[in-house]
């Protein structure tokens, strides 16, 4: 079976497609929000969101507790940073990584419409999957003590929401050309 | 001109990207700031004007005392002491943020004792989208002020009188949550900061 045209299909197929990718975008858009909120914009601020779970093993533990005291203005007191513990994590990637695997396949599908050359085509495809693949293999491989991988946790955003925005003016640039079909019923 | 338009076309996108690059870094179980900690702090402590912060790391031997005291392993290796001291250098109280994590996401308390040591008072400062209505139906039931008096020798049952049936499972299970909270926070106290009191 081969590929298909986008602009040549039935308006009710466009119509699913592009309006699947505006409400994607409006839920990335919030996703935003919420990433500059909790986990924040910046390598440093990632990596302590899903640092090491600073858990208790006694054999690790110095004999003795130590303190240390010091003065604290509460009007500068900081809000703690968001972290993201081990247990969240599990519960967090089996949500969004098995929502990530139906967006990246529902991409594919307007994908396939897109008249892309081959080799962009599955760079394309091959991207849609492995951003969020990446996405949260580097938040547990910052949660394994690499805090390093908070670029590859970064960069994997960025390349989703790249190939988001490829695909949108893609499709649009489609939807708009001249030779796009009407209404086949 | 197609090299034109497609030169156009290509800013287009690159514009888009940078514009909307959104979506970048990751993903995480929205939490929901109930009371910042600030202000749990300057409100239980009403006495206070000076603050501080007693940072302990845990050792073995204090490890191994809260978990004969508690009967739980500490979740945490480092534990903050946030403490009040009055314009005469009196010290007035403490309060410290427990944070226990459920499969519904993390709930943190701040539990604030008196200079003897015993409970003043507990805030939930942190829950999630999904918890917090559980945690605001807990707290209506009244069983904040349950916590007030307890110290490691004075345990008492803080769910006594809140009824699973009346509360509802979710927030039944949240106030266990809570007490939970609240009981480890009362070991914590008694084993890594009433031994050193600040002078």
């Amino acid at each position: 079976m081969g590929l298909y045209k986008l602009r040549q299909t039935d308006l009710s197929i466009r119509l699913a497609a592009i309006f699947f990718l505006i409400v994607l975008g409006y839920g990335y858009v919030f996703a935003f929000f919420m990433v500059k909120t909790y986990a924040g914009l910046t390598p440093t601020k990632v990596e302590r969101t899903y640092e090491r779970d600073q858990v208790a093993n006694q054999s690790g533990l110095p004999a003795e507790s130590q303190a240390t005291t010091s003065a604290v203005n509460l009007a500068r007191l900081a809000p703690e940073q968001h972290q993201v513990s081990e247990e969240l994590l599990v519960q967090d990637s089996h949500i969004h990584v098995i929502m990530y695997a139906i967006i990246a396949a529902l991409e594919s599908l307007i994908i396939f419409g897109l008249e892309w050359r081959p080799t962009f085509r599955h760079t394309m495809i091959v991207a849609a999957f492995a951003a969020g693949m990446l996405d949260f293999s580097g938040q547990w491989l910052m949660k394994f003590g690499a805090p390093g991988f908070a670029y590859l946790t970064i960069t994997s955003g960025w390349v989703m929401a790249a190939v988001y925005v490829v695909v949108l003016v893609r499709t649009v640039q489609v939807l708009l050309k001249k030779n796009s079909i009407g209404v086949q019923s | 001109m197609k090299t034109l338009i497609d030169t156009r076309f290509a800013a287009l996108i690159l514009a888009a990207i940078a514009c909307f690059g959104v979506k970048a870094y990751a993903h995480i179980t929205p939490t929901v700031v109930m009371a910042k900690r600030g202000d749990v702090i300057r409100n239980s402590l009403p006495a206070a004007t000076n603050y501080f912060v007693r940072k302990v790391t845990l050792g073995q031997r204090d490890y191994a005392k809260i978990k004969a005291q508690g009967n739980f392993s500490p979740e945490v290796s480092e534990l903050k002491f946030f403490y009040g001291k009055n314009a005469s250098g009196g010290f007035v109280g403490t309060v410290l943020f427990d944070e226990v994590n459920t499969i519904h996401g993390p709930i943190e308390v701040g539990i604030a004792f008196t200079p003897s040591g015993t409970v003043s008072d507990v805030v939930v400062t942190k829950a999630t989208v999904e918890t917090e209505p559980w945690v605001k139906t807990a707290i209506s039931s009244g069983l904040m002020k349950n916590f007030t008096g307890m110290s490691a020798e004075s345990m008492t049952d803080p769910l006594k009188g809140v009824s699973k049936s009346t509360l509802g499972a979710m927030p039944y299970f949240m106030a266990q949550v809570i007490t939970t909270a609240v009981i480890r926070g009362v070991i914590y106290y008694n084993v890594l900061f009433q031994t050193h009191l600040p002078s």
